[in-house]
């Protein structure tokens, strides 16, 4: 059997606020293998950003274990965390406030190529341009400031910004939920398209079951910090166990009214 | 340069722009239009303005000509108050990103020294300073930062502990960025704009209290200063007034300058904003 290239187990994190805790993360279980993409479902406040950013380690988890490549993740420090980044990448909800206001595009990508030391400093600029073709944008765009070019152009600067460093792993925090629809089947389309060929695993965070459906090939239910289902897409669709899924099927009515359909 | 069109609209951007140009170009061709030692004795002492070609605004008790003093002040005066003002903010925005992103410990103790220094009154914090180590340009550059530093560390703070929740810092963080780079290179140069709308403030207070540091004989003795020639005329300000009102004309002059040209700043930038 292959060894997860993510095992997550007993992922708990509480958080204080004004004297009461909230439970945000209880006791949290995965696995996700080499080149799938599970998907984490759940309403806001079920805690799936929290455990996405918690296996990014930019929030510490109060217990649990994450195992990365069969490496602990949370013993990792200082050095040896920033270089473990390159492999364990993600892409944000909001792509005009995942960049700094400075920055250019160029600068953008470039600095993960920088700081990982992936290509000699002279090759850079060739390598900015192959990977801005490569999530479908030109390269002259690189020059521009990356609050200056559209939604969707800025999210694809940050998908590669993300696959700069040839991750194994990406975790898409709402990645497409501020696109609009039509951009946003393209850059769904981009994603599917990276993991054929870089065999790159995918930790998708979403409500919407719809994108769901298209991308991922198992999906977590997440409801009040809590694992509740786990299923392959179709199945949960099909048939929701917990009322949580339920929930978030009814919440999307043409899945509702024919599930077969392709979305 | 939008910004600088927008400046220019302003009436306090042009009032200000045109007082401190004017002081600029004077204090820097004061060599030019004043060759030679300005400390130098030129003519009779004690001549009225007005009423001799060499010494324009007049001579003071021992000769020298008052204009020449007067524009090679500017140089001091401006000096003092751009080095001052850039030192307190390079110190301050820097203690204060490093508290507002360390957090904790490092927070505590840095905010505690901050504190600490703000308690002391900033001029009596630079005169003691200066008598101390002794009156030089540099010492009375050093000393007015000194008391000057608090304010930019604070603000530099505040806005350091807002920007460093936001998404791009945390981008910053999961590509693997070094923390003292993320500090430095992301957030530094995000927290700067309301921290350098202090720098008229601070500019101006620089050359009051470098003037009143010479005034009180406490400035740097082999440069021209403002406040120095005040303090000169003020032994004769019954038969020669204008020894002491022409450096406190410059004086107002430069600090009104320096304050016009900060809001007009201010104002440019906050209508760019709001639109």
């Amino acid at each position: 059997m292959t060894q997860p290239l993510l095992e997550v187990r007993g992922l708990g994190k509480r958080f204080r606020r004004a004297g009461s805790t909230v439970t945000a993360l209880d006791g949290i279980n995965l696995q996700l293998y080499p080149g799938e993409t599970l998907a984490l479902v759940g309403g806001s406040g079920s805690g799936k950003s929290t455990l996405a950013r918690t296996i990014l380690r930019l929030i510490e988890p109060d217990a649990g274990e994450i195992r990365f490549e069969g490496e602990d993740l949370l013993a990792k420090r200082g050095r040896d965390l920033r270089a473990m980044r390159s492999r364990l990448q993600m892409v944000f909800q909001d792509p005009h406030a995942a960049f700094n206001p400075r920055a250019t595009v160029a600068r953008a990508i470039e600095d993960p190529l920088r700081i990982h030391d992936v290509v000699p400093a002279r090759d850079r600029p060739r390598r900015i341009a192959e990977l801005l073709e490569r999530v479908g944008l030109s390269s002259e765009l690189a020059t521009r400031n990356v609050h200056d070019i559209s939604g969707g152009q800025r999210q694809r600067v940050a998908i590669a910004r993300a696959i700069a460093t040839h991750p194994r792993l990406i975790v898409l925090d709402e990645a497409v939920s501020a696109l609009d629809v039509s951009v946003r089947a393209k850059v769904l389309d981009l994603l599917v398209t990276l993991q054929e060929q870089e065999g790159i695993a995918y930790l998708f965070v979403s409500h919407d079951l719809g994108v769901v459906k298209k991308i991922a090939d198992r999906v977590a239910v997440l409801d009040h910090g809590r694992i509740v289902e786990s299923a392959t897409a179709d199945d949960l669709i099909r048939n929701p166990q917990s009322d949580a899924a339920k929930a978030l099927v009814a919440a999307t009515p043409r899945l509702k009214y024919s599930p077969e359909r392709e979305v | 340069m939008p910004v600088l069109r927008r400046f220019l609209g302003t009436a306090e951007g042009i009032a200000g722009g045109a007082i401190l140009l004017a002081i600029a170009i004077t204090a820097v061709l004061a060599s030019v239009l004043f060759p030679g030692d300005p400390l130098a004795i030129v003519a009779e002492p004690m001549l009225q303005p007005f009423q001799h070609q060499d010494a324009i605004l007049g001579t003071d008790r021992l000769g020298r000509d008052v204009l020449a003093e007067l524009v090679h002040g500017a140089r001091t005066s401006l000096l003092v108050g751009l080095a001052a003002a850039f030192a307190a903010i390079a110190v301050g925005a820097t203690v204060g990103t490093i508290a507002g992103f360390a957090g904790g410990l490092v927070d505590e103790a840095l905010m505690r020294v901050t504190e600490a220094f703000q308690t002391v009154p900033g001029f009596l914090l630079a005169l003691a300073l200066v008598s101390v180590v002794g009156p030089s340009l540099p010492v009375v550059v050093t000393a007015i930062a000194a008391s000057a530093w608090t304010q930019p560390a604070r603000i530099a703070r505040a806005e350091v502990l807002s920007i460093r929740e936001r998404d791009y810092v945390a981008s910053a963080r999961a590509i693997g960025m070094h923390p003292a780079e993320i500090a430095f290179r992301e957030v530094l140069p995000n927290a700067l704009p309301p921290v350098l709308t202090l720098a008229s403030v601070i500019v101006a207070n620089a050359i009051l209290i470098e003037a009143a540091l010479s005034f009180l004989g406490l400035g740097d003795p082999n440069i021209v200063t403002w406040g120095g020639m005040i303090a000169e005329g003020r032994v004769v300000l019954r038969g020669a007034p204008y020894l002491s009102i022409f450096p406190g004309l410059a004086l107002v002059a430069t600090v009104l300058g320096v304050y016009l040209t900060g809001e007009g700043v201010v104002e440019a930038l906050a209508s760019g904003r709001s639109r």
